[in-house]
């Protein structure tokens, strides 16, 4: 959306949390990208040689018990859980961002109906959720990825409705409406752009939570599993031998604190950057 | 000054009075108002805030609906239909809130213009971003580029895009410096001389009332206290709040409620 | 003026910092006021005056140098240190800001906000500063100032809070007091009356006071003298009641054919300036008025008019002061 960069011009000089979060970032999905090119497949078992402390080479990061590369798995656990949490950030923004904009402009019964929406799902325990659903649909990334939207869409609802409330009363809308425009056009066009910035902030700080959310699940064998990479598993892989064979657990469970770091330091400073007083629901 | 032919009034506010409800509360903003406005005329509405002036010129527009009584543009109610645009436009007080700082000010200039095509639209915005007297180039810039008065002016241009019968204006220079208030004044005369509308002034400021208005009618609680031609109404009030309102203003020199 | 000027502002230069290099905003201003003075302070939108108090205040936001130097009663002040205008600020200097409700902390009564810079500046004790917050009240108008200093700031009309905000800049009894635009966010019917109470504290608390505003007309009604701020510079100075009838710079003398009145001619144009005021960074080199300016000529384009002073007035036009004109 180039006219809200124009509109906004976020300096990354300026701004250190942006500027630590994106490198962050970046260099997280290098990583993952240097390894996917030069490492071996992670799935790859060597029961020769598990248990191999971090150091032995070419297992920078060690083997788990069943040979696996701890290195190559937290490399690829990296693309599983940017595809995840980029896409239920994606999809449930665009939920919450079109009942937001429908509640908060048409008010009334409208709003009322979609809040009881909201509050129903809110009254639902995620994990309670989660496995039910596991049980009723199977794994698998694309339910997991539906799943986790269901549960996400509600904060970006609430935030865009609350500004819509606000952004309807001013008078540009009142002279859009006495220019005839359409409904899609008042709520597309014309408060769209309004809510949007506060959407962005919302989809870096809500993609970490839903990155914890996809660990936490693929931890208890809810979420991904194997052929799909996913850190959470090897993090429950590496549980029981937390003492002695330490690194498995460390490293990817390190590379899961990078990303949800990253992505908080991106939305911190993207809140700062727009100015924005944006908290997320207690989840 | 001779009465206007019945077939020349474009503007009928019969009865006309609004309640706001909110919660159990009822607050009455207007009380019976009637009046008419003829075409090619300019009605000011005086009162001081609260008097009901702005919710009588939202009202007029259509984007209210009153309590009681009628209001009609050449025998029509004003209603805001999706896909035309409204006989009724405004020209708002805070020309920052009256643009959508998102969108290039050709767009929001435009938007009165859906139907027409994408070149004829084009050159019709430039046109009307020349007749208030901005540089057409400008039409890709946000609102946020241009200066209050500059503002206003681009508000009067989207009115005007519409082609209305009557223009009604809610505190258009309240909000300018004193040095620009001039420009946009001017501009409502000359394209009023031009294309003829009708305008609603609505207006604490009685200095920009002897400059526009040809009638006055003064609002106090939402009752009509006084309707009168300018002319009459600056020599000679008739109700004493009238009177008061006159001679401060004449008192200090300087416009004044 | 024989007495000597309870303010002095002196060569007062705001720049900004921007990534293209630094623009300068308020360029050489010099400000005198008597003790008793009111001085008006009148410019377009974007001309620099609210810069100018929030300057000499060192109330500036981050990315914007002041230098100058500040004589207020016997204090002096480089305005160039941050920081050095702190303790005078709320105590010598009481300022009144535009948005009167923005003033107040909307959780806290009245009197306790009244009562707060006072008594953290050891002014008062609390019987003394409840003392005095009744006066001002009471010559603000308020009937009863008791039950007003149990109000909570939602309970209070426009005027009501822009009287209580004048209120609170006087508790600790300043010398000077500024406002900037006190009356632009009010009803006109309140305009004057707050005016009127202005020039009213001005003489009976015998204090100097500096009103902000782009209303020419308005505020000369009331000012003693005025100071005409253009493109971040002052074009003309002097006592209210010659320079509305002889203003010697062609801006003062279009501002004031400018401000509308009940004599404007009806359904006529009115007077306007053309064009627009130039923005910082793009001011003109030689008169900034020049390209808006109807009486100018070669040497305008080329030489920056200094500003010359006549016996109490000052003007920095080519052709001011000239005795063929």
């Amino acid at each position: 959306m180039s006219k809200l960069r124009d509109q906004t011009s976020i300096s990354v000089r300026s701004n250190p949390s942006l500027r630590f979060g994106l490198s962050l970032l970046v260099s997280l999905v290098i990583f993952s990208i240097l390894a996917w090119l030069f490492l071996e497949d992670p799935n790859r078992q060597n029961l020769e040689n598990a248990y191999a402390p971090p150091g032995s080479l070419p297992h920078l990061f060690g083997t788990d018990a069943l040979g696996r590369d701890v290195l190559a798995w937290s490399a690829a656990g990296i693309r599983s859980a940017l595809t995840v949490s980029v896409s239920v950030a994606i999809l449930s923004a665009l939920i919450g961002l079109l009942v937001g904009l429908v509640a908060g402009y048409f008010g009334g019964t409208t709003d009322a109906v979609l809040m009881r929406l909201v509050d129903l799902e809110l009254a639902i325990p995620p994990l309670l959720l989660f496995i039910a659903a596991s049980v009723a649909f199977g794994g698998g990334m694309i339910n997991l990825i539906l799943l986790l939207s269901v549960v996400s869409w509600v904060t970006y609802a609430r935030v865009v409705r609350t500004r819509i409330l606000v952004e309807r009363e001013r008078s540009y809308v009142a002279a859009a409406r006495l220019a005839g425009a359409r409904i899609p056009h008042l709520l597309f066009v014309q408060l769209l752009p309004s809510a949007a910035t506060l959407v962005f902030v919302l989809i870096s700080l809500q993609a970490g939570l839903v990155l914890l959310w996809e660990s936490g699940l693929s931890f208890l064998g809810l979420g991904l599993q194997p052929p799909t990479i996913s850190l959470g598993f090897i993090v429950a892989a590496g549980r029981s031998d937390l003492v002695e064979a330490w690194w498995i657990v460390t490293f990817p469970g390190l590379v899961i604190v990078a990303l949800v770091l990253a992505f908080n330091l991106i939305g911190d400073g993207l809140r700062d950057a727009f100015n924005l007083d944006v908290t997320l629901l207690d989840r | 000054m001779n009465e206007p032919l019945p077939s020349d009034i474009l503007l009928e506010v019969r009865d006309v009075s609004h309640t706001f409800q909110h919660r159990g509360v009822r607050r009455p903003a207007l009380k019976n108002v009637s009046f008419d406005l003829p075409a090619k005329r300019t009605l000011a509405i005086v009162g001081e805030s609260g008097a009901g002036k702005t919710t009588l010129a939202r009202i007029v527009a259509g984007l209210e609906q009153p309590t009681n009584g009628s209001v009609s543009i050449e025998g029509e109610r004003p209603r805001l239909t999706a896909g035309r645009p409204s006989p009724a436009q405004m020209v708002f007080q805070d020309p920052g809130d009256a643009l959508n700082s998102f969108l290039p000010v050709g767009r929001s200039v435009a938007a009165p213009l859906r139907q027409l095509n994408r070149s004829r639209r084009r050159e019709r915005t430039s046109e009307l971003l020349r007749s208030v007297g901005l540089d057409p180039t400008r039409a890709n810039e946000r609102p946020g580029s241009f200066s209050g008065g500059q503002q206003q002016r681009i508000v009067v241009a989207r009115a005007l895009a519409a082609s209305p019968k009557l223009l009604v204006c809610d505190e258009p220079t309240s909000a300018l410096d004193v040095s620009v208030q001039g420009q946009v004044l001017n501009l409502l005369l000359e394209l009023q001389d031009s294309l003829g509308f009708s305008v609603l002034l609505v207006t604490h400021d009685l200095a920009v009332v002897r400059v526009l208005a040809d009638e006055v009618i003064v609002l106090r609680h939402g009752v009509v206290l006084e309707h009168a031609t300018a002319d009459d109404f600056f020599a000679n009030p008739t109700h004493p709040y009238s009177r008061t309102l006159v001679k401060e203003a004449d008192h200090t020199g300087h416009h004044r409620i | 003026m024989t007495e000597s000027p309870v303010l002095r502002v002196h060569r007062l230069n705001v720049t900004a910092q921007r990534p293209s290099g630094s623009i300068k905003v308020v360029e050489d201003v010099d400000l005198v006021l008597g003790q008793t003075e009111v001085m008006g302070l009148v410019g377009e939108t974007g001309a620099g005056k609210t810069l100018t108090i929030r300057a000499f205040l060192q109330l500036l936001p981050p990315g914007l140098q002041v230098s100058g130097r500040l004589d207020i009663g016997d204090k002096t002040i480089d305005l160039g240190q941050p920081g050095a205008a702190g303790h005078i600020r709320g105590r010598d200097i009481g300022l009144i800001l535009q948005d009167p409700v923005g003033m107040f902390d909307p959780l806290i009564r009245v009197g306790p906000q009244l009562f707060e810079g006072v008594l953290r500046h050891d002014l008062l004790n609390n019987e003394e500063a409840r003392r005095r917050a009744i006066d001002l009240l009471t010559s603000m108008g308020f009937t009863d100032p008791e039950a007003v200093l149990h109000l909570y700031p939602h309970q209070l009309s426009g005027g009501m809070s822009q009287r209580i905000g004048i209120a609170m800049a006087l508790m600790p009894n300043p010398l000077v007091l500024v406002a900037d635009e006190p009356t632009s966010a009010l009803d006109a019917h309140l305009r004057l009356e707050v005016l009127e109470l202005f020039k009213q504290i001005a003489r009976e608390q015998g204090l100097a006071v500096v009103l902000v505003s782009h209303d020419l007309g308005l505020v000369g009604r009331f000012c003693d003298s005025i100071t005409v701020i253009y493109a971040g510079r002052v074009v003309e100075q002097g006592h209210t009641g010659r320079l509305r009838s002889h203003p010697e710079h062609p801006y003062t003398t279009a501002l004031l054919a400018c401000s509308p009145t009940l004599d404007t001619p009806p359904r006529a144009p009115v007077a306007v300036i053309p064009g627009t005021p130039p923005t910082p960074g793009a001011w003109p080199p030689a008169c900034v008025f020049e390209p808006r300016c109807p009486l100018a000529f070669d040497r305008c384009r080329v030489e920056r008019p200094a500003l010359r002073a006549d016996g109490g007035h000052a003007a920095a036009c080519h052709l001011a002061f000239d005795e063929r004109l």
